[in-house]
């Protein structure tokens, strides 16, 4: 038994303070201050109406001096005559008549702020339901200095609210299947090339970890699914694609057991791995960029991509070390049942 | 001997292993032309584009698996190793795959014709369709030839070759059957070249890997 050797394992250290850090920042930071209900949403505009706003980690009450609001239609904005604050996270908010409205929404935007919270945005909070635009054009600037909210949190999105978070969980899961998965290709290939029944016990714990991390990644999808889209399973081409990454991966597995002999089954094996995988990679990573229309997915169907404007700083620096740390515990776990399978095989060898 | 005249005479081979056993070619022609007669009787017409294509593909698609099956699962043990000291392993392959998709052309245009005939035809672009039935043919064709190696080197199992082929056909799947929705609604080939171009890399990357991972799988 050799001791613990700190050139070998200083990466697993490094695994579990990523992997710490992630978990404790990604669920304990707080949720920047937002808007989450304007009160009502679809009104007539023709007399003086108020809206009640509902925030959450707001502090309308204790910031009241700096409470303002005002609804915005690409270039003009009007400010509120009055905003009231009922307590922390409700505040009442009152306009004067006739809004220029946008001319292709017929809608407006809301941005509440104090200076504690920042600005607070709610795309199309208002519909109106006048059927003439307003002529009169009032327009105002908006009074305040310190335009950077105090506090330090996750940005404020809506649709996806606290569930945010699962991005720290989600995503890394799939970097760290494919991340397994190719490391599984490539010791299939290494196999054709030596024949070392090494790279095959390689390949195959790879895919065995990598699928187990698909699994988790369709949980945690379909999790999120659930609370941001309303359904487990929406249509979408990257989800049915991952879906049959996973089933061509066990379909793997299943070739696997229907050969006896340890070199035939490496082979074809990995003939069948190294196959898929490009089609994998066709699968996931081309078509749902090509399709125009299917996708919920960030980055496909002609949804903008996450680092252009949905990820910012705070989500940043928690996730990438998630993604990091992830693929790494993934290679640890890959490590270790390595090593099991080495001595599962040893032993066999000693009974027989 | 070179690659290409060994390709033709295994191809000739090919041909005349059919010859003999007419029976299985029109096994499955009929095969075909049962399936559409099921879907005339469960759909009887289909008015909607998406659905039609869908439709036609996926008999083709069942009728691919059950007809390349038959590909390397009939050559016994003792034949496949008499062939493999004759002549080069690619040979065998580049006869197979040549043979494979003109059965499919045939299985295809047969197909299409009983489909068009039973079912209705809502095709606007003909030419346009034609290709894409050339394409996913060919793709079918290589896809299954290759599948159906890895499956009679497992015991020629036949829920294998479908457990194995469902997931690796599925983005050639998908491209053909937009293509061919494209064509049936007659939507110009401006809106078709990206799914041409698509079904072209996918054919030629089917292709290459085929070619170069068939040797791996022939030697024991």
């Amino acid at each position: 038994m050799k001791g613990f050797s700190l050139k070998q394992n200083w990466w697993k250290i490094v695994c579990v303070v990523l992997l710490t850090y992630t978990i404790t920042a990604g669920l304990c930071i707080p949720l920047a201050p937002g808007v989450t209900v304007v009160n009502p949403s679809v009104l007539s505009t023709a007399e003086t109406f108020s809206l009640r706003v509902s925030g959450y980690h707001t502090h309308f009450k204790s910031d009241n001096a700096s409470l303002q609001a005002w609804l915005y239609n690409g270039n003009q904005k009007v400010c509120a005559l009055s905003a009231v604050a009922q307590d922390e996270t409700t505040a009442d908010l009152v306009f004067a008549p006739n809004l220029p409205l946008a001319d292709s929404t017929r809608s407006m935007d809301l941005i509440v702020r104090t200076n504690a919270d920042g600005n607070m945005y709610v795309p199309n909070a208002v519909t109106s339901t006048d059927t003439v635009l307003a002529e009169v054009i009032q327009t105002c600037t908006p009074q305040f200095t310190n335009a950077k909210a105090q506090r330090f949190g996750f940005p404020f999105r809506h649709i996806l609210y606290e569930s945010v978070r699962n991005l720290f969980f989600h995503v890394p899961m799939w970097f760290t299947m494919i991340a397994l998965f190719s490391w599984g290709v490539f010791s299939n290939i290494r196999y054709l090339r030596s024949f070392d029944l090494k790279h095959d016990k390689r390949a195959s714990e790879a895919v065995n970890t990598g699928l187990a991390f698909a699994i988790f990644g369709l949980i945690t999808g379909a999790i999120w699914a659930r609370v941001t889209w309303g359904a487990w399973w929406p249509n979408d081409v990257k989800l049915n694609g991952s879906a049959i990454t996973v089933l061509a991966y066990l379909a793997f597995i299943v070739l696997r057991n229907a050969i006896d002999d340890e070199h035939k089954r490496a082979r074809i094996s990995a003939v069948y791995s190294i196959f898929a995988y490009v089609m994998m990679l066709v699968l996931i990573g081309i078509l749902p960029r090509l399709t125009a229309t299917d996708s919920l997915h960030p980055g496909n169907g002609g949804n903008p991509a996450f680092s252009s404007y949905d990820l910012d700083n705070s989500l940043r620096a928690v996730f990438y070390t998630a993604v990091l740390g992830w693929i790494m515990l993934g290679f640890w776990i890959y490590q270790l049942r390595l090593r099991m399978r080495h001595i599962t095989d040893k032993l066999a060898d000693l009974e027989s | 001997m070179s690659l290409a005249s060994a390709t033709f005479h295994l191809f000739r081979r090919e041909w005349m292993l059919e010859q003999r056993q007419k029976y299985a070619l029109y096994g499955m022609l009929l095969y075909v032309v049962s399936t559409v007669f099921v879907c005339k009787f469960s759909f009887r017409t289909i008015q909607e584009v998406p659905v039609w294509t869908a439709l036609f593909w996926i008999i083709l698609l069942f009728a691919s698996v059950t007809g390349i099956a038959r590909s390397f699962a009939q050559e016994n043990r003792g034949r496949l190793l008499y062939l493999y000291s004759l002549a080069d392993p690619r040979a065998l392959l580049l006869a197979k795959l040549l043979y494979n998709t003109l059965l499919m052309l045939v299985l295809g245009i047969t197909g299409l014709c009983m489909y068009a005939f039973l079912i209705g035809y809502p095709v606007q672009d003909t030419a346009m369709f034609s290709v894409s039935l050339l394409l996913g043919c060919c793709g079918l064709s290589m896809v299954f030839t290759m599948i159906s190696a890895i499956a009679s080197k497992a015991g020629n199992n036949f829920a294998l070759m479908a457990i194995l082929g469902f997931p690796v056909i599925l983005p050639l799947l998908l491209s053909i059957i937009r293509l061919s929705k494209t064509a049936a609604d007659g939507l110009g080939w401006s809106v078709a070249m990206p799914y041409v171009w698509m079904l072209l890399v996918l054919n030629i990357t089917v292709g290459a890997l085929v070619y170069l991972l068939f040797p791996y799988l022939w030697r024991d």
